[in-house]
């Protein structure tokens, strides 16, 4: 099989000094990455250079925001360089279906998320609602710290009444910090549409709180008001540990 | 069963084949779910701050952004202006976050090139980071790149190795430093109003294979190409990806100047692959190179680094002597420049002896005359008619003594603000160029400070000897005294004489200090010297007329007790409140190990 010459125009261009190795399996979209990551699998001593740095930088880039104090980096760059090229190498998996960076990326925080798990669930349900914000009016303070437990059992009922791609949406914004653009790359939609989407999911999963609330709840309809503004007002800060509470 | 990375990249391109099965995974699986979020956040540059343009107004660390300057395959470049300090200064971005060793490869040398004080070498002010991409603030020099000035016009040979000559210099000195430039080549050359040549980003380029490394954003490196420009320059050892040296720099040095001399470089081809090809050939040196300089250069592009020559300097004396028409040694112009913005690239200073000096009369009078000092101004090069749009190539620099200079003459640093400007009325070559002779006066002056009347060498400056004085907000630069600074010069003598109307300058209150590790900055000197000036001026209860103390301590840093030790009258109420105030005095933490400071404090009073 011959490689497209373009493939090789862009190999010059991205990485130079990489040799093309004939020997390519997939039939991906970024010919430039897959040559070299042909070449790396070859031992091509430039080609695994800049895979290295490739390796650095993107790592850093991925688990920096999962690890507050920078400890995992390091040692997820080295798993992450293993995985890769130690027998059986994961770098012949790569099939050019998007970058090699973003591949990389993505390699590089699961791994990450393997070796962080243990306990960190638990301190984001057991901070959830200290929030300072409607603390100055103390009848609200006291419906919040006396209807808490229902209110979070609530919201996770009603998290589970969103559609799958919903939740995912909703996760990927408020937890993750994707932009809406970027989700909506994902499902082939404009920001706006995606923007759209999330307030009214945002609008369901308040009416579906409020509507378990006040079946649970022996509540005046002014009292149940209430609790549902200081939910409104402080879903914004609590969603990410709500949300992230109802994972399993 | 989990997806694996290719599925996730794919779903977070939007071309997942599956899309229901997958979402209904990610929906569980919180690792996948960030999995895809880290692959999807590489297209967050277009969409958030794209992390290579900064508009006007934006501040980046204490940079205003004014306007973008240029741009390169390393960064964009920017004046901006130093809100802290007041100055203008250029503003570099670089592309992309380069990994953990290259960033503190780039933070040592950013130090040494802070420290490295060469008149032909761009000064580094700082290296930040901001929104995960690096800064670097240098001076701004208002001139064009040595590439732009060759492309100009034809030079005459010997104008073009003195640049080269000087470029050179630049270069050893940064060797003798310690730092390789990696990267040298006429557009990283500046050559300025005052025809001084200055090298500058130095050790910017990654060392080894990954130079052209496209890191997350490859399309800042396709957009400007500046890759391929870079490589024409590059000694064979760096294309083969091996560590560069000083003598690498050497070989990109005899690239650049045979190109200049010859309007061809030695080696053809700008790819990798064309390049790896003719570097095994020999140069091509085209026509109008002396042999015996053929001879200096061919040995500069060995292949082999051990066969050039051992050192920079050892390479630019060999130019010289080739040259052999004795080589007139470069003027040094700049030196006088520097003397104009004076603080600007002093980063340690420590105040002259502070002498209080509240509600005192203004000290006596010396009408020694002042020796006569020389400042640069701009000049008309050429006849220029009224509403002639100035260029830079009709301004030439000279020198004027200092007495003749008046804050409506411009100064070299602030010729960027003429150049486009139509003339008001017509100049003839040689004349100074004013600011009133321009149709476009800045909109706002600035307020500064000048002496109300002849100053001799050594006076205390008190309150009423200062004036504010409003000037062209271009003639107000950093190293002019501003009036909301004028507590930190009150009490301080003047080093030089100074006349009526004269600007006052920091550097005529501020002598340079020897850098030390640790010691304070400019800004944290100033700022305790004022707190203490504030206290001592509270120690007046004073009953004699006239009193004079010499007070001298040792200070620790760190919450140590001082020790004070005032020279006389110790038990008079004065030399107590004195004592007891300077013994509070808190210095920053950072001044270890110990300062010394000689600390004469005077007193004087007025008469009842």
């Amino acid at each position: 099989m011959s490689l497209p010459t373009e493939w090789i125009a862009a190999l010059e261009a991205r990485w130079p000094g990489v040799r093309a190795v004939d020997s390519v399996s997939h039939q991906g979209e970024d010919g430039a990455d897959l040559l070299l990551a042909a070449a790396c699998l070859a031992k091509d001593p430039r080609a695994l250079a800049y895979l290295d740095a490739l390796i650095v930088n993107e790592v850093r880039r991925a688990v920096s925001p999962l690890d507050t104090t920078n400890a995992l980096v390091d040692e997820v760059t080295q798993l992450v360089r293993e995985r890769l090229l130690m027998p059986p190498p994961r770098l012949a998996e790569y099939s050019g279906q998007g970058s090699l960076a973003s591949w990389i990326r993505a390699v590089a925080v699961r791994l990450a998320l393997n070796a962080k798990r243990p306990g960190a669930r638990e301190d984001a349900v057991e901070e959830l609602p200290e929030t300072p914000l409607a603390d100055a009016d103390p009848e609200l303070a006291l419906l919040r710290s006396r209807y808490r437990e229902s209110f979070r059992t609530a919201f996770a009922e009603a998290v589970g009444t969103l559609t799958p791609r919903e939740r995912t949406m909703m996760r990927l914004t408020a937890l993750d910090g994707l932009t809406c653009a970027q989700v909506g790359q994902m499902y082939g939609k404009d920001a706006s549409t995606v923007s759209r989407w999330l307030s009214s999911s945002r609008a369901v999963l308040l009416e579906k709180t409020r509507q378990i609330l006040s079946h649970s709840l022996a509540l005046s309809p002014s009292a149940l008001d209430s609790l549902m503004r200081v939910a409104d007002s402080e879903l914004d800060l609590s969603i990410s540990r709500l949300l992230e509470s109802t994972i399993d | 069963m989990c997806p694996d990375e290719n599925e996730l990249t794919q779903f977070a391109r939007g071309g997942a084949r599956e899309l229901p099965a997958l979402e209904a995974h990610l929906d569980g699986c919180e690792r996948c779910r960030r999995a895809v979020a880290a692959a999807a956040s590489e297209q967050t540059l277009p969409g958030q701050v794209p992390s290579h343009e900064l508009t006007p107004g934006l501040r980046v660390g204490r940079y205003e952004i004014e306007r973008e300057l240029g741009r390169g395959g390393m960064g964009v470049v920017y004046q901006a202006r130093d809100v802290t300090l007041d100055r203008r200064v250029a503003l570099k971005l670089l592309h992309a976050r380069r990994d953990e060793a290259a960033q503190a490869r780039l933070l040592r040398e950013a130090q040494v090139m802070a420290k490295l004080a060469h008149p032909n070498v761009v000064p580094v002010f700082e290296l930040g980071e901001w929104r995960n991409d690096l800064y670097l603030v240098m001076e701004l020099v208002t001139g064009v790149t040595l590439e732009a000035w060759l492309k100009r016009a034809k030079h005459r040979r010997s104008d073009i190795l003195e640049h080269f000559m000087q470029a050179g210099r630049g270069l050893a000195a940064a060797h003798a430093a310690g730092v390789v430039h990696r990267d040298f080549k006429p557009a990283n050359v500046l050559v300025g109003l005052d025809d001084r040549v200055r090298v500058t980003d130095f050790g910017l380029s990654r060392p080894g294979p990954a130079l052209e490394l496209p890191a997350t954003n490859s399309a800042v490196v396709t957009r400007d190409g500046a890759i391929v420009g870079t490589l024409a320059y590059m000694a064979p050892e760096q294309l083969d990806g091996k560590t560069a040296d000083e003598r690498s720099d050497q070989f990109s040095f005899c690239v650049a100047l045979i190109e200049a001399l010859a309007g061809q470089r030695p080696f053809k081809g700008e790819t990798w692959s064309e390049l790896a090809v003719s570097l095994g050939e020999k140069p091509r040196f085209g026509t109008g190179i002396p042999a015996q300089l053929r001879g200096v250069l061919r040995k500069g592009l060995e292949q082999n680094p051990a066969h050039r020559y051992a050192s920079m300097t050892a390479l630019l004396n060999a130019i010289e002597r080739a040259q052999n028409v004795g080589w007139r040694t470069v003027a040094m112009t700049g030196g006088v420049a520097l003397l104009v913005t004076g603080l600007i690239s002093a980063q340690r200073m420590q105040p002259a002896p502070l002498v209080v000096a509240n509600n005192a009369a203004a000290a006596p009078q010396d009408a020694e005359a002042a020796a006569e000092d020389f400042v640069p101004v701009v000049m008309a090069g050429v006849d220029m008619p009224a509403g002639t749009i100035v260029t830079f190539d009709m301004l030439v620099q000279r020198s004027m003594p200092a007495r003749y200079i008046t804050s409506s003459v411009i100064k070299p640093d602030a010729a960027s603000y003429i150049i486009g400007q139509p003339l008001n009325v017509p100049v003839q070559r040689g004349d100074t160029l004013l600011w009133s002779q321009f149709e476009q006066m800045p909109a706002k002056g600035k307020t500064v400070l000048s002496v109300r009347q002849d100053v001799a060498e050594g006076s205390v400056l008190v309150r009423e000897l200062l004036e504010e004085h409003q000037v062209p907000e271009e003639v107000a630069t950093n190293s002019v005294v501003k009036p909301h600074a004028i507590a930190h010069v009150l009490g301080h003598r003047v080093k030089a004489p100074m006349r009526k109307g004269d600007l006052l300058l920091w550097s005529q209150v501020a002598t340079q200090l020897e850098d030390e590790p640790g010691s304070l900055t400019f800004e944290e000197i100033t700022r305790v010297a004022v707190e203490h000036h504030e206290q001592l001026a509270r120690c007046e209860k004073l009953s004699d007329r006239e009193l004079e103390l010499h007070l001298s301590w040792k200070v620790t840093a760190g919450g140590t007790p001082y020790n004070v030790e005032a020279a006389q009258e110790k038990d008079h109420p004065a030399t107590l409140c004195l004592v007891k105030a300077i013994s509070g005095w808190k210095f920053p933490e950072r001044s270890v190990p110990t300062l010394n400071i000689d600390f004469p404090v005077r007193l004087v009073r007025p008469s009842p």
